[in-house]
């Protein structure tokens, strides 16, 4: 049984755009993600993102660790008409189940030097961003630097993030969703771990 | 006191009024209805159609009277419209071989298999007014032909590629989707279908100019009208959910296929080459001008030097669409006070400085 | 299910771009945002108005518009100019927003030529209409050219040319369009903006969006990101300054538009911002030839 997508495709997908861009231009901090989906077979705030911003042109990768995998191929065939990628290398969109499972980022599409905007973005969930640890970040979009919490980011994150920050300007573009908010990092940020106990805000 | 120019908003709504009144011209006389320009200008609304990438007879007569008889300004309402159309995907691929053919001639051979047909040209008219035609006095009736009817006209360039002596058509992969340059950014370098597409899309000035300077030794390629044909033909729908193609309806064609010359090369004996133009509706000029800067596109496939514009991909590509042109020429009328005030404190500064500097010189 | 609640009254969709063309558009928004003054290629649509006219703005403001925002449209940094009054009315029509003369009240500053001179927001959107994106473009001419430039970061046709000015005029010749180095990394082109907006674009609180229509090319400036004007050491990039304050509010910091009073030389000099003059008129400030609104 196939669930509706948007009742007002035309506002709620702005709205969702809207969140996704302020998100990119401010990494580090959060953004609302109103949904207004009724019971998608995927995470409300990963399809929520899907059915704004992918359609035939974007092919997706999904995690197989994606419960539903099936249901959520049909819901994101019929919604978006995306086709689905086994190969991470030629999506544009990546949904990832846990982002403490997310290996190595040059998996996916990197773009190329003349290129850049041929990479994947990756939709990954965290557990939350009120607690986990603790990150600061500076780059374009962040006034000096900013500092923020994530619960659900890989052990060796900090290394990672550094790999796919030095490819620039290729490289991947994450967002990291927790049900609620969404926090963006685009590959021109750079992050490193502040204290390991994480310091209270 | 000094009081800043406004009302913009009344002013654009007051010129725009004027514009359709000077459109409609004197109210004594007729106005003028599109099927009278679908009829009866039937060349401007080939061009409309052609250039403004969709065909509709209708349509394209409506921009004409809209555009007050500015064939440009009608594609550009086309396009515009065209935009906003729904795609439903790729009509089944015409073979012109089908054609019902009004006009078909060959420059290279005396007579061939299906014949020379002359057909409606504005050839060998003596290009003198003709008073009668003001005067509104009926044409003859046209002599009454055998139709080719629905009988396999084979191009003369197959006739050609049974000896070898011209390059094979390249087969298309139906694998490959055609490229559409409406709906992803053109790439360069850019595959044949996107140049031919942005061709038959281009302008029919500049296309024109480009072609004729590849005769003058700007990037020649010895070219023969290997066969001009116009036609009509049935184009098809292949629908999914009904399993067989559907027929749309029939489009008049322009097809001109250019034979030009290849000395060869250390792999390839010298053979012909070709040259691709196809046009709605009846258009030989353009579609002749089409091939021949197809072929002169081609230097770069064939080992050619490139050295006149006409092989310049990006040049030629980049300005022969004059929806695009005529927007950005058109565009300087448009306020640069900002732009040019900083220009004007310049050039006062370079010249203070002009005069300071001559008048330091005679000192010394 | 039900995309009618998009329709106006026009028969087109909201703000006039279908959804499908909206999503291309914010897709290459996200790219331009992430990687900061990178040109992103994107599939320009044939929009109702002229190429070189704004088609390029108006495809982005049609991606990012909500029906909550406010739009303000200045062309040469004023709202009455003929053009803006078209992109405004285009946008009142297709999308039934609220628009705005006061920079204050925008969320949404389409522009052509112009930063407003009251500094932005974080909550305020600045797109820029591009007719020539490629800040390499009249060095050389093709695309397969500039783009291997951008790739390797090999600006120094760039800086031969600021230096060839140097050599011959004594000081860089380029007065608007005035060449930018975003983020410490790719060579921008900040649209024909008079130099003496540049200073703006550096760390600003806002977004910045650029959108060139015709020639296919969507880039950003995210907000706090470093925009330096190009120069060389013994050359640092300047402003042009006004010898004169405006004419009418008295501001000495606004970029002014002369403006051609007689056939025998009278000129004055006005701001060319004119919502910042009219509310600095009605605060109270006046200049030689104005009166306090």
């Amino acid at each position: 049984m196939l669930t509706a997508g948007f009742t007002d495709p035309v506002e709620q997908a702005q709205g969702i755009f809207h969140a996704v861009m302020t998100a990119l231009s401010q990494p580090g901090t959060l953004r609302k993600l109103g949904s207004g989906l009724q019971s998608p077979p995927l995470r409300a705030d990963m399809a929520s993102i899907a059915l704004s911003l992918c359609d035939h042109e974007t092919p997706i990768w999904l995690d197989p660790a994606l419960p539903a995998t099936d249901a959520v191929s049909k819901y994101l065939a019929f919604h978006t008409g995306s086709p689905l990628t086994a190969d991470k290398k030629t999506a544009t969109f990546a949904f990832v189940a846990e982002a403490c499972s997310l290996s190595s980022l040059d998996e996916f599409a990197l773009g190329s030097d003349t290129y850049p905007d041929r990479s994947t973005t990756i939709i990954a969930a965290v557990t939350g961003f009120d607690r986990g640890k603790s990150w600061r970040a500076s780059g374009p979009g962040i006034d000096g630097t900013i500092a923020f919490l994530v619960d659900g980011l890989p052990v060796n994150f900090a290394a990672r993030w550094a790999g796919n920050h030095s490819l620039f300007p290729r490289g991947v573009d994450l967002l990291l969703v927790d049900g609620t908010d969404v926090l963006a990092l685009p590959r021109s940020v750079v992050l490193t771990p502040a204290e390991e106990q994480a310091p209270c805000m | 006191m000094y009081v800043a120019v406004k009302g913009g908003e009344r002013a654009i709504a007051n010129a725009h009024e004027l514009l359709a009144h000077q459109r409609r011209g004197d109210a004594s006389v007729p106005e003028i209805a599109p099927e009278q320009i679908e009829g009866q200008l039937q060349r401007s609304v080939d061009r409309v159609m052609t250039e403004g990438s969709l065909y509709d007879p209708a349509l394209a007569a409506l921009a004409i009277k809209q555009a007050q008889g500015d064939l440009i300004e009608a594609i550009f309402l086309i396009r515009a419209f065209r935009t906003t159309v729904e795609r439903f995907g790729y009509a089944v691929p015409t073979e012109t071989v089908a054609m019902t053919i009004v006009r078909r001639v060959s420059a290279t051979f005396k007579d061939l298999p299906g014949g020379q047909i002359l057909g409606p040209t504005f050839d060998y008219t003596h290009r003198l007014i003709d008073f009668m035609l003001a005067a509104g006095v009926e044409p003859a009736p046209p002599a009454e032909g055998q139709p080719v009817a629905d009988e396999r006209v084979v191009p003369l360039t197959e006739l050609l590629d049974q000896d070898g002596l011209i390059e094979a058509v390249p087969s298309a992969d139906t694998d490959d989707e055609v490229g559409d340059l409406t709906r992803d950014p053109l790439d360069f370098p850019a595959a044949r279908d996107l140049r031919l597409q942005a061709l038959a899309r281009g302008d029919e000035g500049f296309l024109l100019g480009l072609a004729y300077s590849t005769q003058r030794g700007y990037g020649r390629t010895h070219p023969f009208v290997g066969e001009i044909r116009i036609g009509e033909i049935d184009v098809a729908f292949e629908a999914e959910e009904v399993g067989f193609a559907v027929p749309l309806g029939r489009v008049m064609l322009t097809e001109c296929q250019m034979i030009n010359q290849f000395a060869g090369s250390a792999t390839q004996p010298p053979q012909f080459t070709r040259g691709y133009g196809l046009v709605f509706g009846q258009s030989e000029r353009k579609a002749m001008s089409m091939a021949l800067i197809d072929r002169a596109l081609r230097a770069d496939e064939l080992g050619e030097e490139r050295q006149a514009p006409a092989q310049d991909e990006e040049f030629v590509l980049a300005h022969c669409d004059n929806v695009q042109a005529t927007g950005f020429v058109e565009h300087l009328k448009l306020p640069h006070y900002v732009d040019f005030q900083a220009e004007l404190d310049l050039v006062r500064r370079m010249r203070q400085e002009h005069t300071v500097g001559s008048s330091e010189e005679a000192a010394e | 299910m039900n995309t009618v609640s998009g329709l106006k009254a026009t028969g087109y969709n909201f703000a006039y771009l279908d959804e499908q063309t909206k999503r291309m558009i914010r897709r290459a928004i996200l790219k331009a945002i992430a990687i900061p003054g990178y040109q992103v290629p994107f599939a320009s649509r044939e929009m109702p108005m002229p190429y070189g006219w704004g088609t390029g703005g108006v495809q982005v403001t049609a991606s990012i518009l909500g029906k909550a925002d406010v739009l303000k449209v200045i062309d040469q940094g004023s709202d009455d100019t003929t053009n803006a009054v078209s992109i405004r009315k285009f946008f009142e029509k297709t999308a039934g927003v609220r628009t705005t003369t006061h920079t204050g009240e925008a969320t949404i500053v389409q522009t052509r030529h112009r930063i407003p001179e009251r500094p932005l927001r974080a909550d305020q959107i600045l797109v820029y209409q591009v007719p020539i994106p490629e800040p390499l473009r009249y060095l050389e001419p093709r695309e397969t050219e500039t783009r291997k430039m951008h790739g390797l970061r090999d600006y120094g046709l760039m800086h031969v040319k600021l230096y060839e000015d140097i050599a011959r005029h004594g000081h860089i010749a380029t007065t608007y369009a005035y060449p930018v180095e975003v983020a410490g990394r790719y060579v921008m082109d900040p649209s024909p903006i008079p130099k003496f907006d540049n200073p703006k674009m550096d760390m600003s609180p806002a977004l910045q969006l650029f959108g060139a229509g015709r020639e296919k090319r969507i880039y950003a400036v995210p907000p706090y990101t470093h925009v330096r004007s190009l120069d060389f050491e013994d050359h640092p990039f300047e402003v042009q300054r006004f010898s004169r304050p405006c004419a009418l509010c008295g501001a000495e910091d606004a970029y002014l538009d002369e403006i051609l009073l007689d056939d025998r030389g009278q000129r004055m000099f006005a701001c060319s911002d004119t919502d910042y003059c009219e509310e600095r008129r009605a605060s109270g400030h006046t200049g030689l030839q104005g009166d306090a609104a």
